[in-house]
């Protein structure tokens, strides 16, 4: 009896407890975004909210609707849309990385669209929103790595890894063992595949092998023979002391801006602070080796809901309202990322961003299929084994092949 | 007279609390009733069985005076069913279905949507169109064929007829009226747009038309793509001429000639143990799931172990009750508020091997001592030792502070004449501490320090921000890093580190496994230390 009363005490003691943490929990999160109430919703990135809100307003002037832009983020794509569009509370066009778009697309969350003027885009880009055979998507940003310099240490770009390598070990020859003295020449973070992808790819590897109808998922290029080549490329880079352990996004870049480290890899994200810092920099493309350097693409683009009630609004706001010069030059200035609109890339002004642009001609698509979840923690782990443990790059870049190939075919089966 | 009044007064007060009990129910009951049928059309349906369970609950024991003793439970047991017993039961019916990023909505979604798409057939005609309206407000469409052929005039379902040689027509050769319809400029266009649904098929025959979901102003002869036909429960694709059978045990509807061949989106159905036997097969168990699990409970039992002694040391230390010790104490507490996702990103940059603070001290030490380390030692995230001692610390600094409040609080509740008899008895301090301050305190303690043990045997937060995991192991079956704990490996294997598919059948059946794992454990744990009897004895 005792012993059943004492668990009643604290059952009714966790009771007691479990409203406050209830409230808690619900302050702390912020509330999922809903859908304005309007006759025509758009969701987009914070950035383009007042560029979009201005489009929107002539259309709805045009078109006697109501218009509303509210402000979300990628994270939304993921985890509100595929609840809230099938009860009828999503957006009718929202905005995504096309990287998403396989899970979109087989979620059934997404509506294929006709794209009324396809060659008024890059076509890198509008390639990204086709998937099994249909458009989806109006794309109006490429984003890219490329390649950077500080001019004062590396006057001209390399433009091979047999370059780079030579001008950092020429950087390099006075180190010692105070990290604070040494000075380096190209060096990047730990990990991360994405910034590493530049410089498989310049040894002629792949991820995945790109046919007619798209990424391959059974033909996985961690192993290929290219891959294999800039892997032992790094291992070796690694071993002469070029590259320094243990650095991270945030060292990497104050490194560059301290002129300790000459030459990286990085994205337009860190133009503001490459800028603010002083340091003399320049930007062109990836260097070469077998094959030119290509980076991933990440394109930016509308979509429209497949629940939404307003297919055919959607279709023209998409085509003859943001695929227009002076829209798409609307979003660029909003958010100075490289544009997907021919006349758009065309009037950039930006010598960096012209710079980043052109590092990303080649480019390829980062693979928005499935199978691309699978890759990343495999492919990641397998570089740090080879830049910050001293693996063989041979059997590393080999095995992680075989854990990305085990963990398809488990994902596929089900 | 006057004891009369009293009666009449108390009689007259209880019915008026009856009243008002009654009505207070009333308005709980339309309440419940309310959010029951929001709840219901929303889809949410289990939730509002649960809360028409609860409301009848309620008006029930509040009803029926022999359920007095149940009243004062009611709200206890209320919430928890809300928000304890109902997540429960979700994530466990959630395990027997596929539900997740491909199979998200129902049936008959799917089967509407792809209902919705169109084609245009091999030779149709795209028609630059003119929109009429009629007093009644009909709409129809004067069509100009792309290139060669005959102007039609249609409404929805209909081809409408008219004299061509009767009507008059503008500049640019459309007809200003036919009939009662009159034609409406480009903008009267737009603004009318909105009231043709996004379906509404123009015209009849094989020139019927669909205005253009790309341009304004255009329509053209568009197909249905796909038909269900409900005999054979199939999506047929009249496009490509295939059949997709609908399989339910799967939840996609599959070309029966070429299983790989299926409609992309697929639906939820309940697919039984399918997710649990999945999980037992995966090759996440063949790859290096001993050293995952032997880690995983080192680091819960050192982690639970170190913050326990490091409390104790300190409330030991600052047991006095001086304002001293009390603002000490205040300080020791902080590391506990702050939120750890905060804190492990400082911790990050105090281990960081090139500029960190520790990593330079360590490694000054070891200069100290006649080493010569070089750049970049310690190796905290690249060794796995270094990165498991590193870890353990940051732990050890985020829990001390609860053991050091717990065991604050249970050592004052140790009667002080007991210490006056074991010295007065010639009991050194160690003996003191040894035979009376520990076991004591252990009496208390112990259901804490199994809640804790459990804890940090899922303690996917901390590892997931200190390293994700690593450093990875080398030439293992499966991604792996030193430092994973067993949630952390499954979530990286089975979601990809994020970003992938959402699995949520799947995800819940593995939360359902390791929850039994847990729970044997802790079972086992109190059967062990005997800590509910005991307890349960002297209450």
């Amino acid at each position: 009896m005792k012993k059943a009363l004492l668990i009643l005490a604290v059952l009714m003691l966790s009771m007691s407890v479990l409203p406050v943490v209830v409230a808690q929990d619900t302050e702390e999160e912020e509330a999922p975004l809903e859908r304005a109430d309007a006759d025509f919703v758009v969701w987009v990135d914070s950035n383009y909210v007042d560029a979009m809100q201005e489009i929107g307003d002539q259309f709805a002037a045009d078109f006697g609707v109501t218009v509303a832009v509210q402000e979300s983020t990628l994270g939304d794509v993921d985890n509100v849309i595929p609840v809230a569009a099938p009860a009828g509370q999503g957006p009718d066009v929202f905005f995504t990385a096309h990287d998403k778009l396989g899970n979109l697309v087989s979620g059934g969350l997404v509506a294929p669209i006709e794209i009324a003027n396809p060659d008024g885009f890059a076509e890198s880009a509008v390639n990204a929103f086709l998937y099994n055979g249909d458009f989806y998507g109006i794309p109006f940003s490429i984003e890219n790595i490329a390649f950077f310099r500080n001019v004062d240490l590396v006057p001209e770009a390399p433009a091979t890894w047999d370059e780079v390598v030579a001008i950092s070990e020429e950087l390099a020859a006075d180190n010692g063992d105070n990290f604070e003295e040494n000075s380096y020449g190209f060096v990047r973070q730990g990990g991360d595949p994405y910034h590493f992808f530049p410089i498989q790819t310049a040894f002629g590897g792949y991820v995945f092998g790109l046919t007619e109808e798209g990424y391959d998922p059974t033909d996985v290029g961690i192993g290929s023979e290219g891959s294999l080549a800039a892997a032992e490329f790094w291992a070796n880079y690694v071993e002469e002391g070029l590259q320094p352990p243990g650095v991270d996004w945030d060292l990497l870049h104050a490194m560059f801006e301290d002129g300790q480290a000459a030459m990286i890899i990085t994205g337009p994200w860190a133009l503001d602070r490459i800028r603010e810092s002083g340091v003399n920099y320049a930007i062109s493309d990836l260097p070469a080796e077998t094959e030119s350097g290509k980076p991933f693409l990440g394109v930016w683009g509308f979509v429209v809901n497949s629940f939404s009630e307003q297919q055919m609004l959607a279709g023209i706001f998409l085509n003859e309202y943001v695929a227009t010069d002076e829209s798409m030059m609307a979003l660029y200035e909003a958010n100075k990322r490289g544009p997907a609109w021919n006349a758009t890339i065309e009037a950039v002004d930006d010598a960096d961003l012209a710079a980043i642009t052109s590092a990303g001609i080649e480019g390829l698509a980062m693979p928005a299929i499935p199978a691309m979840a699978q890759v990343w923690t495999a492919w990641t782990d397998a570089i740090n084994l080879i830049q910050e443990q001293g693996e063989d790059p041979d059997a590393t870049f080999e095995n992680a092949a075989e854990q990305i190939e085990t963990l398809i075919a488990e994902s596929q089966e089900n | 007279m006057a004891t009369n009044t009293t009666e009449s007064r108390q009689k007259s007060l209880s019915v008026f609390n009856i009243g008002l009990r009654y009505l207070i129910l009333a308005i709980l009951a339309a309440i419940g009733s309310i959010a029951a049928i929001q709840l219901f059309t929303d889809g949410f349906w289990q939730l509002g069985i649960m809360i028409v369970v609860i409301t009848v609950f309620f008006v029930i024991i509040f009803i029926r005076p022999d359920a007095e003793p149940l009243r004062w439970l009611s709200p206890g047991l209320a919430l928890f069913l809300v928000f304890v017993l109902f997540p429960l039961v979700s994530t466990i019916a959630f395990a027997f279905t596929n539900y997740g990023t491909t199979n998200g909505l129902t049936k008959p979604q799917v089967i509407r949507q792809f209902e919705q798409r169109r084609y245009a057939a091999e030779g149709s005609l795209s028609y630059t169109y003119t929109m009429f309206q009629n007093a009644a407000g009909d709409i129809a469409l004067w069509l100009v064929p792309d290139g060669e052929g005959d102007a039609l005039f249609v409404s929805e379902g209909e081809n409408l007829s008219f004299q061509s040689d009767a009507i008059e027509y503008d500049d640019s050769g459309i007809p200003v009226e036919i009939g009662d319809y009159v034609a409406l400029n480009r903008a009267d266009t737009a603004r009318t747009l909105q009231q043709v649904s996004d379906d509404a098929t123009f015209g009849e025959g094989e020139h019927a038309v669909q205005l253009s979901r790309a341009r304004f102003g255009v329509a053209s002869e568009l197909s249905q793509r796909y038909t269900y036909d409900e005999e054979q429960d199939a999506l047929i694709d009249n496009q490509m001429g295939a059949t997709y059978v609908a399989d339910d045990s799967v939840g996609f509807f599959i070309n029966p000639e070429n299983a790989e061949e299926r409609i992309p989106v697929g639906y939820q159905v309940v697919i039984g143990f399918r997710n649990f036997e999945r999980f037992l097969t995966s090759p996440a168990l063949r790859g290096p799931l001993v050293s995952i699990l032997v880690w995983n409970f080192t680091f819960a039992i050192l982690s639970v172990l170190f913050a326990f002694v490091l409390g104790l040391i300190v409330a030991l230390t600052f047991s006095e009750n001086t304002w001293l010790n009390k603002f000490l104490k205040l300080g020791f507490i902080l590391p506990w508020t702050i939120p750890n996702v905060i804190t492990i990103l400082i911790w990050n940059g105090l281990w960081n091997p090139l500029d960190g603070a520790y990593s330079k001290l360590i490694s000054d030490i070891a200069q100290f001592f006649g080493a010569n380390p070089g750049v970049g030692w310690p190796p905290i995230y690249n060794d796995a030792t270094w990165a498991r001692v590193a870890l353990l610390v940051t732990n050890t600094w985020f829990a001390f502070p609860y053991f050091m409040l717990i065991c604050s609080g249970a050592l004052k509740s140790i009667p002080s004449d007991l210490y006056e008899a074991a010295m007065i008895d010639g009991a050194n301090v160690w003996q003191r501490f040894r035979s009376m301050t520990l076991p004591l305190l252990l009496l208390t303690v112990g259901p804490l320090l199994i809640g804790s043990f459990a804890t940090n045997f899922n303690s996917f937060q901390v590892i997931y921000l200190f390293n994700k995991g690593g450093p990875p192991i080398v030439g293992v079956s499966t991604p792996a890093g030193h430092t994973d704990l067993l949630i952390s490996y499954v979530y990286k294997l089975s979601f990809g580190g994020g970003g992938g598919q959402q699995e949520f059948g799947y995800a819940a059946a593995i939360t359902i496994i390791i929850f039994l794992l847990l729970a044997a454990i802790t079972a086992y744990n109190l059967r062990f230390m005997n800590i509910w009897e005991e307890t349960g004895e002297n209450v």
